[in-house]
């Protein structure tokens, strides 16, 4: 069990939290949290340091507006369920808070949740309103995403090889900051969208010999893999590639580990790796490695089509408005996409044969340093 | 005309106006029925101030018989005034107003010494009643027919005339016109017809309005078969004489009974001659000599003597033949044969033909060489004449065609000149196939073939060739399009007005000569959805549709394709056979709309909506199609107006005119006041039953019961028994009984809708009704309080008509004119009396009693023409806000009333005053759009919806800005909309006192009524929707506030219990207490959303 630093300071800000509120319904006030505002108007690019960040924009939620009542009262639960596991000394997973929390409000046809959609939002406003990560409120998210590679990590007093994990790999679980890097013999990271390609990159051995540290994502990053890339990439100074299917939301993940997400911007300076390039797969690849014919049509309406992109090309025409998107390679990239109307996924690098991805196009790229921005 | 029509019999007129008088089917007579006795009923207790009890049973018997009782708690009645009750049937007072009729100048067909004729019916009336005379009416004694359509098979067949009226107008005129570029003028009230879901109804040109219906003629049969003509039919006898014409080929035997039948005569030819002598036969003279020595021999005679002499059928073969200068003879058959090859030669002279002198011309463009062809071998050998062919300048050829008879011949029966060219009158006596050769040449010879825009015209500088044109053509079952056009003429510098007959589509495919799309052209055989208004199921985009089954499903709101319009046309005659269909979409849809019960039975509502299928299926198939009301606009009223009297086949009195094409024109009489004795009248006529009556007059021992029966010859009642009964129960009051045709059912026009609407507008009565089933349904009284009694007062000048008046002067024992009309009429004083008079022409020393008929209607004039104050108000009896909302509330039990009396206004004359009532909610079920309660003074009137000023009155208002929605116009919910005219002459639509007549000044006082309940309403939906939406609020926050309370416990350390508490009291102090909202309320939460604060 993990002790974080501040838990006193935690408590004291859920306190703080309480007391305001108490203090509002005993002046007959209408009682309010100040947030920050996490829409996307209030999300900006910092050019700078390269990632999303959030503005300064606050809003409140009150309970006498029938539209916030509930979250206000989800917000309340959260909150003194989370000081209760501070106190406790233990650490909840999200699902289990949201079990923790729902039943049937008296009176009402309804509950204190109806999913998980509904609470974890609401930790999230949390965080942001008190300025806190969730990991300080004793809340983690399910482990997602593993890790291969030439490099031995100390967990809770445990040093671990990765290299002899075999093809199971190291969990990555949603708090990775107390890990030490005690050893290690990488030249790159590399982030892999789909275990099933990551599956097949150890098969074939090439973390081994390739001396890469590869981490599966396992679709949209969690926040324990994207916490990790960045401190790979700050400790150990390693270069880190990026391995999505070309398609727009293969981009986005890219994109959420490069600069962050809308959702998480005022976590970005601890979540994102600007140094992070793309590797694959590209449009540019699909005439490279003649994929023609393994591509697959894109989703949705052509912007072309009347009535506005939607779906994939929606993505994309959005992506193309992304600050960290203007680089004329990228444009070009997202532009072809659209006009082709083409997406090519990770293992469509298989037709040929199946070490081609390991034998052939990674280590091409990589020495020719083919890679998007 | 009253006079005729005194002689017919008084069950004669009940026959031919049964559906006038509210009999026209058995569900309807057994409302009118009851309806005429509980007016009765509720009347005799109101004048004695008694709060009416009323019982009305109805017991089934066999064959469709019902008998029912009406038994009312007033004071019984006397033997002597039972007659008054029954009094007879027709003499209405109002009986003149409904004198209807034609501007003189209206054509009309007509068939008069055996040929068709469009007559101007001025022309036609004056001919019979003769010029002299002023208003004068006329038994027709020489045989006239016109064309007649009989109501129940929509069939035109050629019925005699038997009236011809003249009348002095009276009345406002209108020009009515219609699509097809059709129009007639008429009096305000002459009925046109129109078709609605109980069929063809007659509806007043004064209330026709753009996109109404009217009634033309799709098919007028033709007036006869005839396969030759006569060519001396065709001129006078002087005409033939000085001609110097012969016909040819007259029998030894006819020319024999000359000698034998003949009488000798001698007598000198001319003064200074000497004597001869001649046969005198049939008043004809004839030389003997010549008869002897030349007729006998070669077997003629002179033409013109043998037209004197009527032989013109009697000679079979016979020619025609006359010697011109130079000794050239020409011949031509007697009889000349009408055939296909004929006709078209005629059609084709109507258009290209010209007559001078000698000769008859026909000119083509001289690409029409087929034509040329046609006309030369018509000439050549039908008609044996000899034709040149000659090129003439600007491409055109020309046939001339010589020898006088048949030149006079064409110029007689096509006419001479452009603009006097008409169609040979036999044209109308021909078979169909004979009229469509001689409209093909017509349209050959001049028409023009638009093949763009599927058109065939034919245009004219002669209006009476375009007139029988399209009348032509309607005997051809086409109903063809008419325009007019102005065309300033270059030449001379003056103007000409041209006259195109048109038709389209499928129409012009009624020639083979003529090849056109038959798909299109279709419209005015098409059933305009607006007539089904009263029993749409739901709403439509069509306006009109296609007359089959699918087509009205579409028009009912039933489907919105023609495929799936057949599906439901599909399950609902499965249902009704009661076969078993699946659960599906449209089984959903008819039980959605109530037209299937929840065990998928037909309802009764599905089987009157096939029912009125059925009939605009028969309809679409009748010789009848409806043509839509485009303009209607006021003219210059003429003196006189015209009529004619056709009885129909049926009950219907019609025929058909129009001078830019046929309609179907109405001449009806009737009378407003029917009362009980119509019942009466019907019960014996249906059932043969006398009317039985029970009487127990108040602090009298004894019940009388009479029995009446009425005398259809002398049109008076008879008692025919008067005994004491002691085994009927009665307090006091009086009991009608009587057995009729008919049929008790349910739904929308029933018995039991009829007594629950009469109960809402009389609280203070208690009705009961005694269903056929053995059910009982009591209406209870809720008010102890009749409302008060009117004031009778003097009528008022302007509300008066001339019988009103004539019967007036008998009555009055005024010595003059000046004080008649002070004394016997309201706000007449001396200065307006003066007035009057003075208007009229008179002195005002006269006696009113000697002041002739044409005198009275000057007089009647100058009353209407005098600025009058108004008439007071004092005489009307609204029932008032307090019994309406009562009303309302006792039979509907909703959650919310209110009502608006108005103040009293005045149309015409006559004051009348509005009341509207509105209840919503509560136990009132949610069923599409609103129900309607229409009142004229306290009477329900449940028919004719559509066509009533109180539902255009509701329709006007938007009901959007009072909180209800709408559809197609009618607001919708879960309410009811109450409409009452208390006046002392309510404007009916028609006789049989269905609706209101939508006068705009009343219906703008409707309205009026109708938006202040609107907004009473809308102040108590959004007042309740706030209330709601706040309670629900509330509820949702202290939920939160109790749910949340021990989490921020834990957060402070403060207790839970007084943070819920704390919650709570900021919650009261925003929201005030919680309320204890009934528990609809309650469960009706979710439909409302959520509004932020």
């Amino acid at each position: 069990m993990p002790e974080l630093q501040n838990d006193q300071e935690v408590i004291k800000k859920l306190e703080r939290l309480g007391d305001r509120i108490l203090n509002q319904i005993e002046e007959g006030e209408n009682p309010n949290i100040v947030k920050p505002v996490r829409s996307r108007s209030n999300v900006e690019f910092d050019s700078e340091e390269n990632v999303l960040k959030l503005g300064d924009s606050t809003s409140k939620r009150y309970f006498m507006n029938i539209g916030h009542a509930r979250k206000f009262m989800q917000t309340m639960l959260i909150a003194s369920k989370c000081k209760e596991f501070i106190e406790e000394g233990r650490t909840a997973s999200i699902r289990e808070l949201y079990y923790q929390l729902k039943h049937t409000i008296p009176g009402l046809d309804e509950n204190t949740l109806e999913d998980q959609d509904e609470s974890d939002p609401v930790i999230v406003d949390l965080e942001t309103a008190l300025d806190v990560l969730r990991e300080h409120l004793h809340l983690i998210a399910e482990p997602k995403g593993r890790l291969f590679g030439p490099i031995t990590i100390e967990d809770e007093g445990d040093e671990i090889n990765c290299l002899q994990l075999g093809k199971s790999g190291l969990g990555v679980p949603s708090i990775v900051d107390d890990y030490k890097f005690v050893d290690h013999n990488a030249d790159y990271a590399l982030v892999v969208e789909t275990s099933a390609m990551a599956a097949r990159l150890v098969e074939e051995d090439f973390h081994k010999e390739h001396n890469a540290i590869i981490i599966s994502a396992g679709g949209q990053p969690s926040r324990g893999v994207r916490r990790l890339t960045r401190l790979l990439s700050d400790r150990l100074d390693l270069p880190t590639y990026i391995f999505t299917d070309g398609d727009p939301y293969g981009y986005y993940i890219y994109s959420v580990l490069k600069a962050g997400s809308m959702n998480l911007a005022f976590e970005s300076k601890r979540l994102a790796t600007p140094s992070a390039n793309l590797i694959g797969m590209t449009m540019h690849d699909v005439e490279e490695y003649g994929l023609e014919n393994v591509t697959e049509k894109l989703k949705g309406k052509h912007p072309d089509s009347g009535g506005g992109p939607t779906k994939d090309y929606k993505r994309a025409k959005d992506m193309m408005g992304y600050e960290w998107f203007q680089s004329n390679e990228w444009q070009r990239e997202l532009q072809t996409m659209i006009d082709k109307g083409i997406r090519v996924e990770q293992q469509a690098l298989a037709t040929n044969n199946l070490q081609f991805v390991a034998e052939t196009y990674l280590p091409e790229k990589i020495e020719k340093g083919d890679f998007l921005p | 005309m009253s006079e005729q029509h005194r002689d017919i019999s008084v069950a004669e007129f009940f026959e031919k106006n049964r559906h006038l008088l509210g009999f026209s089917n058995k569900q309807k007579a057994v409302i009118t029925c009851v309806k005429e006795g509980m007016d009765n009923a509720l009347d005799a207790c109101e004048v004695e101030r008694i709060l009416p009890e009323v019982h009305v049973s109805i017991e089934e018997m066999d064959g469709d018989k019902l008998r029912f009782q009406i038994k009312d708690n007033a004071v019984g009645i006397d033997r002597e005034k039972i007659p008054k009750i029954f009094g007879k049937l027709l003499y209405g007072s109002k009986f003149h107003k409904l004198q209807q009729s034609l501007l003189p100048d209206q054509e009309i067909m007509v068939r008069r010494e055996g040929e068709v004729r469009l007559m101007e019916i001025g022309e036609l009336c004056d001919d019979i009643v003769g010029v002299e005379g002023g208003e004068k009416t006329k038994e027709v004694d020489e045989e006239i027919k016109a064309p007649c359509f009989d109501r129940e098979t929509g069939e035109i067949s050629w019925r005699p005339v038997t009236h011809a009226i003249r009348h002095k107008n009276r009345n406002e005129t209108f020009k009515v016109e219609t699509t097809r570029g059709r129009e007639v003028e008429v009096t305000g009230n002459h009925s046109l017809f129109t078709l609605t879901e109980e069929g063809v109804e007659e509806v007043e040109a004064s209330e026709l309005g753009e996109g109404d219906y009217v009634l033309a003629p799709e098919r007028i049969p033709s007036a006869g078969e005839i396969s030759e003509i006569n060519v001396l039919d065709y001129f006078t006898a002087e005409e033939l004489a000085e001609s110097n014409w012969y016909v040819y080929g007259i029998s030894d035997s006819l020319l024999k009974s000359i000698e034998e039948r003949g009488k000798k005569i001698r007598k000198r030819p001319s003064p200074d001659s000497r004597r001869r002598t001649y046969y005198r036969l049939n008043g004809v003279e004839i030389l003997k000599d010549s008869l002897d020595n030349n007729y006998l021999k070669k077997n003629y005679l002179p033409a013109d003597k043998i037209l004197r002499l009527g032989w013109g059928n009697k000679i079979e073969n016979g020619r025609l033949r006359t010697y011109q200068v130079g000794g050239k003879e020409t011949e031509i058959p007697l009889n000349v044969e009408l055939d296909e090859k004929f006709m078209r030669f005629l059609g084709l002279f109507v258009a290209e033909g010209h007559v001078d002198k000698r000769q008859a011309g026909l000119t083509f463009g001289s690409h029409e060489k087929e034509l040329v062809q046609h006309a030369e071998t018509v000439a050549g050998q039908t008609l044996n004449l000899s034709t040149t062919v000659s090129e003439r300048e600007h491409n055109s050829v020309r046939l001339k065609v010589f020898g006088s008879p048949v030149v006079r011949l064409l110029e007689k029966l096509c006419g001479r000149g452009a603009r006097n060219k008409h169609v040979p009158e036999f044209v109308f006596r021909v078979n169909e196939e004979l009229q469509q050769a001689f409209i093909d040449g017509m349209y050959e010879g001049d028409g023009s073939d638009a093949h763009p825009s599927n058109e065939l015209s034919y245009t004219t500088t002669s209006q009476r060739l375009a007139r029988q044109l399209s009348y032509l053509w309607n005997m051809r079952g086409v109903v063809s399009s008419w325009k007019e056009r102005v065309n300033s003429n270059n030449i001379s510098g003056g103007e000409t007005k041209t006259y195109s007959v048109l038709v389209h589509g499928r129409d012009i495919a009624k020639s083979d000569r003529f090849d056109e799309d038959a798909n299109r052209g279709m419209r005015y055989r098409m059933i305009p959805s607006a007539i089904l208004e009263d029993s749409r199921i739901d709403d439509t985009s069509r306006v009109r549709v296609k007359p089959n089954k699918s087509g009205i499903f579409m028009a009912a709101g039933l489907g919105s394709n023609p495929h799936y319009a057949r599906k439901f046309v599909d399950k609902a005659e499965k249902i009704l056979n009661e076969e078993n269909v699946g659960e599906d979409y449209y089984l959903e849809t008819f039980r959605k709309k109530g037209l299937v019960s929840e065990e998928g039975k037909p309802s009764d509502k599905l089987k009157e909506f096939m029912e009125t299928v059925e009939d605009l299926l028969s309809f679409a198939q009748s010789d009848l199609c409806l043509l839509r009301v485009e303009n209607v606009e006021e003219t210059k009223s003429p003196e006189f107006v015209y009529d004619i009297s056709v009885p129909g086949s049926g009950k219907d009195e019609n025929f058909i005119g129009g001078n830019k094409g046929a309609l179907c024109i109405k001449n009806s009489r009737g009378q407003q006041g029917i009362g009980i004795s119509a019942a009466g009248l019907y019960s014996q006529l249906t059932t043969g039953n006398p009317v039985k009556i029970y009487s127990k007059k108040k602090g009298n021992e004894d019940t009388h019961m009479f029995k009446v029966r009425i005398d259809t010859q002398s049109n008076e009642p008879e008692i025919v028994e008067d005994r004491i009964v002691d085994d009927y129960e009665f307090d006091h009051g009086t009991s009608i009984e009587m057995s009729i045709e008919g049929k008790y059912t349910g739904g929308h026009h029933s018995v039991k809708t009829y007594l629950k609407n009469t109960a809402i507008m009389n609280p203070y009565a208690k009705i009961v009704l005694n269903e056929p089933d053995g059910n009982t349904i009591e209406f209870p009284r809720v008010s102890e309080s009749l409302p008060p009694m009117p004031k009778e007062i003097k009528p008022h000048p302007h509300g008066v008509e001339l019988g009103v008046l004539m019967r007036m002067v008998r009555n009055s024992g005024a010595r003059t004119i000046s004080s008649f009309l002070k004394s016997e009429f309201t706000r007449v004083g001396r200065t307006s009396a003066d007035d009057i008079i003075e208007k009229a022409g008179l002195s005002g020393k006269e006696r009113p009693s000697v002041l002739e008929k044409s005198q009275m209607e000057d007089l009647l004039d100058a009353m209407q023409n005098t600025n009058l104050q108004n008439p007071p108000t004092n005489c009307l009896s609204p029932i008032g806000e307090d019994l309406i909302e009562r009303g309302l509330k006792k039979e509907l039990n909703p959650d919310f009333v209110a009502s608006v009396t108005r103040k009293p206004s005045v149309y015409r004359g006559n004051p009348y005053q509005v009341e509207v009532g509105i209840a919503y909610g509560g136990d009132i079920e949610q069923d599409g759009t609103y129900n309607a309660l229409r009142y004229a003074n306290k009477v329900p009137l449940i028919y004719k919806r559509s066509s009533c000023a109180t539902t255009k009155a509701i329709r006007e208002t938007d009901w959007s800005r009072y909180g209800l929605s709408e559809s197609g116009n009618r607001p919708t919910g879960p309410v009811y909309i109450l409409v009452h005219m208390a006046s002392v002459w309510v404007p009916f639509t028609s006789e049989g006192k269905e609706a209101i007549a939508d006068y705009p000044e009343i219906v703008k006082e409707m309205k009026l009524a109708v938006q202040e309940v609107g907004r009473k309403l809308k102040r108590y939906l959004s007042k309740k929707r706030k209330k709601k939406a706040r309670a629900k609020k509330r509820k949702k926050l202290s939920s939160y506030g109790k749910a949340m309370s021990p989490a921020l416990s834990k957060l402070t350390g403060v207790d839970d219990d007084s943070i819920a508490e704390k919650i709570m009291s900021v919650l009261r102090e925003k929201y005030g207490k919680a309320s204890t909202e009934d528990s609809r309320d309650e469960k009706n939460t979710e439909e409302e959303e959520g509004g932020d604060s």
